[in-house]
């Protein structure tokens, strides 16, 4: 489908991709300062330790060793990794820069700081640490026993909730009842760029930190607070990024790199190696829900009850935030009567959980689509017609926040996709009986567009100025994490204002230098931040009209801004160009032609997806290859169509590797990470399915023409339609993600000692 | 040890420690960042470089291995500023993201392509085993190569 | 730590001499895709030795009635070699399935033998190709041993510190035998083996017997090892679907037997049964030209 716009809606290479290509561009670990120290880490070997006395000496002898520090001598205050402003609710301060109680296996016990990165993991090697372990508990249902170990002194539980909307009701003749308990599984980003930070306290007394983050003013807020130092004198300058997913939009390494800084009065470097990245940093949380519904008989949903526990992990985070988004994105996909959630959430002395893309739709997302598989079994109804029964429609209401769910064109994507996919056909062929065996699954998703109705300022400032031949310079705190957001930026700009969008300047955030954006999440980038730089750009678009009107002595009403120039109506080539008016306005009128705004937010309709796979399974090996997948994703209006569908591609990598073989895997000694990679496998490009993108577009919401947020609703049903491929091929009901190898085999074990059991009943 | 070696064309000469590991010369020595470090365990292949014709992944190799031979690094794929048809076709096709991954798995293909100049799109997807992409799923990457091999210049 | 002692044999003479000065803390390095990741854990060694210059060990020749094979010949070279994929295929099956095309291109066979993984895809083709190993020692003499003797533990042989592996060496397939090698990983390729096997069978004149059967087994036990028991369920059977189900079920048996107290045998019992299944498969396919049509990686 062509576009019907200039710029918008076509296909431009990501950011900076000649400068990627050539190797030229400058990511995190690339930065070198002169006079540069190296820091390095000593982690936790315990889950659950009490941290005694720690012998320096050996490793302080090292040549080029310039510091080491613990807890014995480091600030004791705690923090919140997750916090981005001030006064933040669902912020817990439980992290302290280093443990004097290791709470899981990665825990930072002590940094080295050294002229060398080899010197300093000699020292670190030779450091001496006493623990004295304790009892560790591993899972979140272990943690709220009355008699488990305590993460922290205050109890396991984190956080409780309970959502709820509609009245209780008595349930019609013939209703159906449902429940599903679904496990899914801790999670690593796997950015290919391991966690960096550079941080510098210079000798004018200011802290400069060069991460790639997500939110620079978030990061400046929890390391000054932490330092004890004003906000002026801390500048974040976010850095190029080598992807995210969600893993870096919580400050892992800035406030120990900047405690290292300060401390050495040098520029500090932190980067983490795979392992460490794996087992200290964050990962996406472990997480149990049992989905509970009732149904008519025509499978229509009356109520639905969930209840979740999540592993919070030794710290709290971003948890109780997370648990309770998972809990606001179903009533979002389907039209239910009467919804409850009631969650909790424990501490585990496990790796840290954290946001991680789709932040907790994927999750619930899983849950919900296995569940509705099962009420289709159950009912003898294609899982396609039962989604059609129950799928929300543009306009509908959402009865837990009260807002609309905008243009919702989740219908249009399962009915396109699913005649796209063959689904009738393909759902119709049974399996087979060989060893080999085919199906096909679906499932549906949604997420959001924005942060609004979150307790977050739903702003962003920016700044558009013009240069005197035409140029401009966007002035925005930008935090690209791969994914095209300058882009996208610029081809919106380009669009308003006719110019070709190399024409435009883009940078990313620098808290010192450019206005306030609180961050690159929730999905709020192009919906929100794109939704921005449009009424930016028309507010400087009416500048250059009344400035040449000005100029020109005539009426702003009979002119028009087309290809560079304003000119009058429909008369080409007349007027003036914008290098003429950018001169023009500063001699004769003392005009610039600068704009500043600050965009607000003002709804959050849902995204949507639906996903098909056809999957193959070896009943022998238990081998599960991906033939196959189709996404449909209500996109609104794709800004820029290639990246749009290279997101969708990317987080289907992701997708299929959640359901069938990542997971940050915890020993009986609460160990994980181990190993790295080697341990840790994702899709790579011999196994990766070929993949259909639909993209629906269909305006009316208030982003930029049209469009809604595509990277995190991309990755949303994957996992489910997997999952419920598989279950389909196999006639079973497995509930715990990854479906390995091993727990396939365990299934068919168990499906066939049922059948042997049944038959032999008769 | 002193180190005698070729980089990208150039003549290099080298004092090293005898374990130092080829990336860290690449990146710290040489000052070339081009090559990343994505997990030090010959996994991701975020550091492959091309020694002597062949795709290697430069957290595994000493430095000390190079004596004597020829390296090229990203860094190497462009002359005078001017990417290679290779590069050329990354931008075209979206088959660059976040960009992280891409140095090792242009090596990757310009070995491959060096080899086998016309490969089928299963020969690319086996060649490219070794590099992980988290922001691509590859499809874009793949569709690069081929069409690099498609204007039949070698890179 | 005090950085090591380095020294890059051109020449056997020169390995010998080298070998002489190692100490338990020393470390040979071929390849290295298996040495950088165990250095972590092992230390800075006293002396590296890196073997990579030892061009007189990069070879795969016929000689003797043999095929000889170099300690130091990468997986590429081995994958790419059409002797050896026409005369030994299970050593050529298994070289394609080592990691990725990086790590084959460096990546040693003497390096895959001396590491010793228990998941290491070389040596059941090895094992079933009745390998003789060559053994530098210190004195420069050349010792040969079958490689089973050198099979101890997981991650270790029976090598001494100043031992070298240098060359492998074993009698070319003979007519009318065929070869597979086949493995199970989490991923079709750059995955370590959950299970692997490699086998050698001769069909009788007629081609509905089974006259010969021999069969290793990796990733089940510390070490690879050759299983006599389930080539006897072969053996002299005909060639139809009974006699693979029989061969599937004795490999279900062989796990039981060897690895009872394991978490892993539930499914490794079950798993086998494929790994059975492809291993005929593959023999079925195999011709005694083993000729090259199956794809070239690189």
């Amino acid at each position: 489908m062509a576009t019907p716009f200039k710029y918008v809606g076509r296909s431009y290479p990501a950011p900076d991709a000649a400068s990627k290509v050539s190797g030229t561009l400058v990511y995190g670990t690339d930065l070198r300062l002169p006079g540069m120290l190296y820091a390095q880490l000593v982690l936790s070997p315990h889950a659950h330790a009490k941290v005694g006395s720690i012998d320096k000496k050996a490793a302080l002898a090292v040549p080029g060793v310039v510091g080491i520090y613990s807890h014995h001598n480091a600030p004791s205050t705690a923090y919140c990794r997750y916090r981005i402003m001030p006064g933040q609710a669902g912020c817990i301060d439980d992290e302290t820069l280093f443990a004097s109680t290791a709470r899981f296996f990665g825990d930072r016990i002590a940094a080295v700081v050294a002229s060398s990165l080899e010197a300093a993991r000699e020292a670190a090697r030779l450091i001496e640490v006493n623990y004295t372990e304790l009892a560790p508990v591993l899972s979140a249902e272990a943690a709220l026993e009355p008699t488990a170990a305590r993460v922290h002194p205050g109890g396991n539980l984190v956080h409780e909730f309970e959502y709820a909307a509609g009245e209780p009701a008595e349930l019609p003749a013939g209703a159906v009842r449902t429940s599903t308990t679904v496990h899914t599984q801790m999670l690593h980003h796997a950015a290919i760029e391991p966690h960096t930070c550079l941080a510098n306290f210079d000798s004018a007394h200011k802290l400069t930190i060069w991460s790639p983050c997500q939110s620079v003013y978030g990061a400046r807020i929890v390391v000054a607070d932490l330092l004890g130092l004003p906000y002026n004198r801390v500048r974040v300058i976010k850095v190029p990024m080598g992807g995210s997913f969600g893993g870096k939009q919580e400050f892992i390494l800035e406030p120990v790199t900047a405690f290292l800084a300060l401390q050495t009065g040098r520029p500090v470097s932190l980067t983490l190696d795979r392992e460490e990245c794996i087992r200290s940093t964050m990962v996406r949380p472990e997480q149990c829900s049992v989905v509970r519904s009732a149904v008519r008989a025509d499978g229509e949903l009356i109520e639905l009850d969930i209840e979740t526990l999540l592993a919070a992990g030794a710290y709290a985070g971003s948890s109780p935030d997370y648990a309770e988004a998972m809990a606001q994105k179903l009533t979002r996909l389907y039209r239910v009567g009467r919804y409850r959630h009631r969650g909790r959430v424990a501490y585990t002395n496990a790796p840290v959980a954290g946001g991680m893309r789709g932040w907790g739709a994927p999750d619930i997302a899983t849950c919900m689509e296995v569940h509705m598989d099962q009420i289709a079994r159950q009912l003898g109804l294609d899982p396609l017609d039962l989604r059609l029964r129950n799928l929300v429609h543009p306009g509908d209401i959402d009865p837990l926040t009260r807002r609309s769910v905008g243009e919702a064109r989740v219908r249009q994507c399962l009915e396109r996709g699913a005649e796209a996919f063959g689904w009738r056909e393909r759902a119709a062929m049974p399996p087979g009986l060989g060893r080999i065996r085919k199906a096909v699954g679906l499932a549906s998703g949604a997420h959001k567009n924005g942060m609004l109705s979150n307790d977050f300022p739903e702003i962003s400032t920016m700044t558009l100025k013009m240069n005197e031949d035409g140029s401009l310079d966007l002035n925005a705190s930008i935090h690209e994490v791969g994914a095209g957001s300058l882009v996208m930026l610029k081809t919106i700009i380009a669009e308003e204002l006719d110019v070709a969008p190399e024409m435009i300047s883009a940078r990313e955030a620098d808290s010192e230098t450019s206005p306030y954006d609180f961050g690159c999440f929730g999905s709020r980038m192009t919906y929100v931040c794109g939704a921005g730089a449009l009424a930016l750009s028309q507010m400087l678009r009416g500048r250059l009209i009344e400035a040449a009107a000005e100029l020109l002595e005539i009426s702003p009403e009979a002119l028009e801004a087309v290809n560079g120039r304003v000119q009058r109506v429909e008369a080409a080539g007349t007027g003036l160009s914008y290098p003429e008016i950018v001169q023009g306005a500063r001699m004769r009128h003392a005009r610039d032609l600068i704009v500043t705004h600050t965009y607000q937010g003002t709804s959050n309709p849902g995204s949507y997806c639906v996903q098909f796979a056809e999957v193959e399974v070896d009943v022998l090996t238990g081998l599960v290859r991906v033939n196959e997948m189709l996404t449909a994703v209500d996109i609104g209006r794709a800004i820029n169509k290639a990246m749009v569908e290279g997101q969708c591609h990317g987080a289907i990598q992701a997708g299929i590797g959640s359901a069938l073989l990542e997971e940050v895997a915890l020993d009986a000694d609460g160990r994980a990470g181990t190993g790295g990679f080697k341990n840790y496998h994702l899709v790579n490009a011999a196994d990766m399915p070929p993949v259909t993108v639909l993209l629906v577009e269909h305006e009316g919401d208030d982003g930029p023409y049209g469009a809604k947020s595509v990277g995190e609703i991309a990755t949303v049903p994957t996992a489910g339609a997997i999952v419920n491929a598989v279950n389909r091929v196999l006639g079973t009901a497995i509930t715990t993600l990854p479906l390995t190898p091993e727990r396939i085999v365990a299934a068919l074990g168990e499906a066939a000692a049922t059948r042997g059991r049944d038959a032999s009943c008769c | 040890m002193l180190l005698n070696t070729v980089v990208n064309g150039t003549a290099v000469s080298l004092d090293v420690v005898p374990d130092a590991r080829l990336i860290d010369v690449l990146r710290n020595a040489l000052g070339m960042t081009g090559t990343k470090e994505g997990c030090a365990e010959g996994e991701c292949g975020a550091c492959t470089v091309v020694i002597d014709g062949a795709a290697v992944n430069a957290c595994l190799v000493f430095a000390a291995q190079v004596q004597g031979k020829s390296v090229l690094t990203v860094e190497g794929l462009s002359s005078a500023g001017q990417l290679n048809a290779l590069q050329k076709k990354f931008i075209e096709n979206g088959a660059v993201q976040c960009g992280f991954c891409t140095p090792g798995i242009l090596m990757s293909a310009t070995a491959l392509l060096a080899r086998n100049p016309k490969p089928s799109q299963e020969e690319i997807r086996r060649a490219l085993a070794g590099n992980l992409c988290r922001c691509t799923g590859y499809a874009a990457i793949i569709k690069a190569v081929a069409a690099a091999a498609d204007e039949g210049r070698p890179t | 730590m005090n950085e090591p002692e380095f020294i890059a044999p051109r020449n056997l003479a020169n390995l010998a001499a080298a070998l002489r000065c190692a100490t338990p803390d020393s470390r040979l390095v071929a390849g290295g895709t298996d040495l950088m990741l165990r250095l972590l854990a092992l230390g800075r060694p006293d002396l590296l030795i890196d073997l990579s210059g030892l061009r007189e060990l990069s070879f795969i020749r016929q000689e003797g009635g043999l095929i000889r094979i170099g300690a130091l010949t990468t997986f590429a070279e081995l994958q790419r070699d059409v002797m050896l994929a026409a005369h030994a295929g299970v050593l050529s099956r298994a070289a394609a399935h080592v990691g990725s095309v990086q790590i084959r291109n460096i990546a040693t066979l003497g390096g895959n033998v001396a590491n010793a993984s228990p998941c290491a895809d070389s040596i059941p083709a090895l094992l079933v190709l009745d390998a003789e190993v060559g053994v530098l020692n210190r004195a420069g003499n050349v010792e040969r041993r079958p490689l089973r003797d050198l099979l101890a533990e997981a991650g270790k042989t029976t090598l001494g510190p100043d031992e070298a592996i240098v060359d492998f060496s074993f009698v070319p397939l003979a007519e009318g035998q065929r070869s597979a090698f086949v493995k199970i990983g989490v991923r079709s390729s750059v995955a370590v083996a959950k299970l692997s096997a490699a086998m050698i069978v001769k069909l009788d004149a007629a081609r509905r017997s089974i006259a010969e059967a021999k069969i290793a087994f990796g990733s089940i036990a510390p070490a690879a090892f050759v299983d006599e028991g389930v080539a006897a369920v072969l053996r002299d059977q005909p060639v139809n679907h009974d006699t693979v189900e029989a061969f599937a079920t004795a490999c279900s048996n062989m796990v039981s037997r060897s690895i009872p107290e394991r978490s892993s045998l539930p499914y490794k019992w079950h798993a086998v049964r494929g790994l059975a299944h492809d291993l005929w498969s593959a023999i079925q396919g195999a011709h005694h030209e083993e000729c090259g049509n199956e794809h070239r990686d690189q």
